[in-house]
């Protein structure tokens, strides 16, 4: 289930990639060999990738606990982690060396999130008995769409450097510590974390990408390739009955694949 | 004369008890010399075993000391021709098989035929018939050596628990006769004058209560502590009491309960919270497990009869079952509606609920018998305890919702704003001397049991506040109000672990200083203060 925005996302590309195929095959025959870098007689460029992506910095959740009829601080430092990154891309050839396209990445990572919680004695007010531990296991996905503008600079016959950049859509999916799970016992006078109740949390936020893709012809149609990308937005995760949490969306993505030129 | 004229024990330790001020160093005080002194120990060490061989004394109960590690302290009951003679009692403490003190009541001299001329159960239609209309015998007669308030000697008798619709007594009857002996209330009060003060009643506060959900509905049932605690309410119903004090039985049915988890009323709400004071406050400070030290149940009663019903009541019924708590035993607790007049919902207060509740500590441990000093030692050492608690819980202050050194501040609406004072008995008219003593012998509250104990509760608070006695003039530093579980543990100590059913002043003033010894060395300003503070009340 939770691969399917990625195979949506693929199928996407993929799609666009035939079409794009099929209106190559209208263009006129070309010399064998590499064509000149550039865009050259190609209108299309596709790339797919697979590489790593560094989160973006950790994010802090505040929040508040109904513990024994009283309020119970909860807070969690979440970690961040590099993760699987799995990317594609669109380009299509406008004029001289700019372009536009598009970008989909996928990219999953496992977190750790430090948890500090002040649970109330069950007696009285007023006494809360600090807990620690580490909820672990914390699944953070994140999808992001990356429409971009593409400049393109030849470096000889085989090389090209594609710069781009443009508003992104990040899609996030994060698992939250939700609540605390402790052992006690008589006279109550300390607690000890047990392990930590997850809610898994989606919400989607506008930001920016900024990237360079370095590509090297092997054929007329068919490269290798290698891109990084800068791509951020903030996000909002919403929490049932308590305030959202502000997080810091996708990272430096770095991966390396396939390129095709149509 | 008193039970105590006839406490007679050896050359070694003899536990009877004069007038502490008017004589000198009683031989009880003798007893403490020795059992301070390992040499002297051992004479009686060896007395103790002869008793215990030839049958005269029998290890009733063994309990481990959860203060000192390593101690013990046995409880040994007197018998005579293998029956029981109600009231002896021997309290030894052992450090391993080393004998550390020895405290008690011994009856010497017995010489009555053991052999009944009436049956048990003839002896219980006697203390029916004596108790009056819809009384009923409640469990079984035992057959023992009664030693007579008086000093006329022994009697064999029948000791038979009688409940009524609205007391529960105990009776000796002669075994040989059928003639009722003695009898008393078993019914432990609190207040026992109707003044007075000025309140804000039970709902000002918010506590948190450990309940039980069942479905969607919430009961007053404590399933959070080791002990079970329910609190029950009879609703004012007269039925139910009556049924109650007749059958001993309570009914699931009766516990409180609400449809949420937000409770409105006050009575149960604070009798159910405060019942997990005490337990917590034992567990912690005292190292106890509930009132019997072995997480005996505790059955709070609310709402026993209604205020809207006044005026269907004797004076009695309202001095005792609105205008009162009282102990009844077994872990049960019944806590008044009180007037609206002179008291609010006794339940309101936390230094009542912890009096209450420490007789039943008294009940499990000493058995004080509540009449004259020794009733008086049971009242103070739960005034001590109820104020102690008090202290754990609350801030110092003065008024309800802080720690101070009155009774039941919370809950009394007349001048002067509480029931006791441990700090000024003299102003609610209590005694704060020895010289003071009052009503022992009568029937006047079971010989002055409320009205003497702010003797000793007085030198509670000497030894820790300090001040000035007002009749001998003597001053005390006290060890401080911040330090007040010092003298708490010392006091618990002594009543819990060294005195028997029958103690007096005397005792309670030996048995502290033991007990300061064994805690805090005799050296102590712990024992140091203790001294002095009984010195200025005049029990020395």
């Amino acid at each position: 289930m939770r691969v399917r925005p990625l195979v949506s996302a693929f199928s996407f590309v993929f799609v666009v990639l035939c079409a794009a195929g099929a209106g190559a095959q209208t263009a006129p025959a070309t010399p064998a060999g590499p064509a000149p870098a550039g865009w050259g007689s190609a209108t299309v460029r596709l790339g797919v990738n697979a590489g790593l992506q560094a989160g973006a910095s950790g994010f802090t959740e505040n929040s508040t606990l109904q513990i024994y009829q009283e309020n119970a601080p909860l807070t969690v430092a979440y970690g961040t982690k590099s993760g699987l990154l799995f990317d594609g891309s669109l380009g299509v050839h406008v004029k001289g060396r700019f372009g536009l396209g598009v970008a989909m990445s996928y990219s999953r990572a496992t977190l750790a999130g430090q948890v500090h919680a002040g649970i109330p004695n069950p007696f009285v007010f007023g006494v809360l008995r600090p807990v620690d531990g580490t909820a672990s296991g914390l699944r953070r996905t994140e999808i992001g769409t990356h429409l971009q503008a593409l400049y393109l600079l030849p470096m000889n016959r085989r090389v090209d450097l594609m710069l781009s950049g443009g508003p992104s859509i990040l899609y996030v999916q994060q698992d939250l510590v939700t609540n605390v799970n402790f052992s006690q016992t008589y006279p109550y006078d300390t607690a000890t974390f047990q392990s930590a109740t997850l809610t898994r949390v989606k919400k989607s936020a506008v930001g920016f990408n900024v990237g360079v893709d370095l590509s090297w012809r092997l054929t007329r149609r068919i490269g290798v390739g290698a891109m990084v990308r800068y791509t951020r937005a903030t996000v909002s995760l919403p929490v049932t009955g308590q305030p959202s949490i502000s997080a810091h969306a996708g990272g430096f993505q770095a991966g390396a694949g396939l390129r095709l030129m149509f | 004369m008193k039970w105590r004229a006839l406490a007679l024990l050896t050359a070694i330790v003899a536990l009877s008890g004069a007038r502490p001020s008017a004589q000198p160093p009683s031989p009880l005080a003798q007893s403490m010399d020795v059992a301070s002194t390992p040499r002297s120990l051992a004479g009686w060490d060896a007395r103790v075993h002869a008793m215990l061989t030839d049958g005269q004394l029998n290890i009733s109960r063994i309990q481990r000391d959860s203060m000192l590690a390593g101690r013990v302290h046995e409880r040994l009951n007197q018998t005579y021709k293998g029956l029981p003679v109600f009231g002896g009692q021997l309290v030894r403490q052992l450090d391993g098989r080393t004998l550390v003190s020895v405290f008690g009541r011994f009856f010497p001299n017995i010489s009555v035929s053991t052999q009944p001329a009436i049956t048990a159960g003839a002896a219980a239609q006697d203390a029916v018939t004596a108790q009056g209309p819809d009384a009923v015998a409640s469990g079984t007669p035992v057959l023992g050596i009664l030693p007579t308030r008086g000093g006329g000697g022994y009697v064999l008798t029948y000791r038979i628990q009688v409940r009524s619709p609205t007391d529960i007594q105990l009776y000796y009857v002669n075994a040989t006769t059928g003639a009722v002996v003695q009898h008393a209330s078993q019914v432990i009060h609190d207040t026992a004058s109707p003044s007075v003060g000025i309140g804000t009643g039970v709902l000002g506060d918010q506590e948190k209560m450990s309940v039980d959900q069942s479905g969607s509905t919430y009961q007053a049932v404590d399933l959070l502590r080791p002990a079970p605690e329910y609190t029950l309410t009879f609703n004012g119903s007269v039925s139910r009491f009556n049924d109650f004090f007749t059958t001993g039985q309570a009914s699931l049915s009766d516990v409180a309960t609400s449809s949420s988890n937000t409770w409105t009323d006050g009575a149960v709400v604070d009798a159910h919270a405060y019942q997990g004071f005490v337990y917590d406050y034992y567990y912690k400070v005292m190292g106890r497990q509930g009132l019997d030290d072995a997480n005996h149940q505790v059955i709070s009663i609310v709402h026993p009869l209604a205020r809207a019903d006044l005026a269907r009541f004797s004076p009695d019924i309202i001095a005792n079952y609105v205008n009162n708590a009282e102990y009844l035993g077994s872990g049960y607790v019944m806590y008044g509606d009180g007037d609206g007049t002179h008291f609010t919902y006794l339940s309101g207060a936390l230094d009542v609920v912890g009096h209450e509740l420490t007789h039943g500590v008294t009940d499990y441990t000493s058995q004080l018998v509540e009449q004259d000093e020794s009733g008086a030692l049971a009242e103070a050492f739960s005034d001590i305890m109820g104020t102690a608690i008090e202290f754990y819980f609350r801030p110092e202050g003065t008024g309800p919702g802080k720690a101070d050194w009155v009774i039941g501040e919370g809950v009394t609406l007349s001048p002067p704003g509480y029931i006791r004072s441990l700090a000024d008995p003299e102003a609610n008219g209590y005694p704060d001397h020895y010289s003071l003593l009052r009503d022992i012998g009568t029937n006047v509250d079971n010989g002055g049991v409320h009205e003497n104990s702010t003797i000793v509760s007085h030198a509670f608070y000497l030894a820790v506040h300090g001040g000035t006695d007002r009749v001998s003039g003597i001053t005390v530093q006290g060890v401080g109000d911040a330090n007040i579980q010092e003298i708490a543990k010392i006091f618990y100590r002594a009543f819990t672990f060294m005195l028997g059913p029958d103690s007096q002043f005397i005792d309670a003033r030996n048995a502290t200083l033991q007990a300061a010894t064994d805690l805090y060395g005799a050296g102590s300003s712990q024992y140091t203060q203790v001294q002095q503070a009984w010195n200025a009340v005049g029990v020395q």
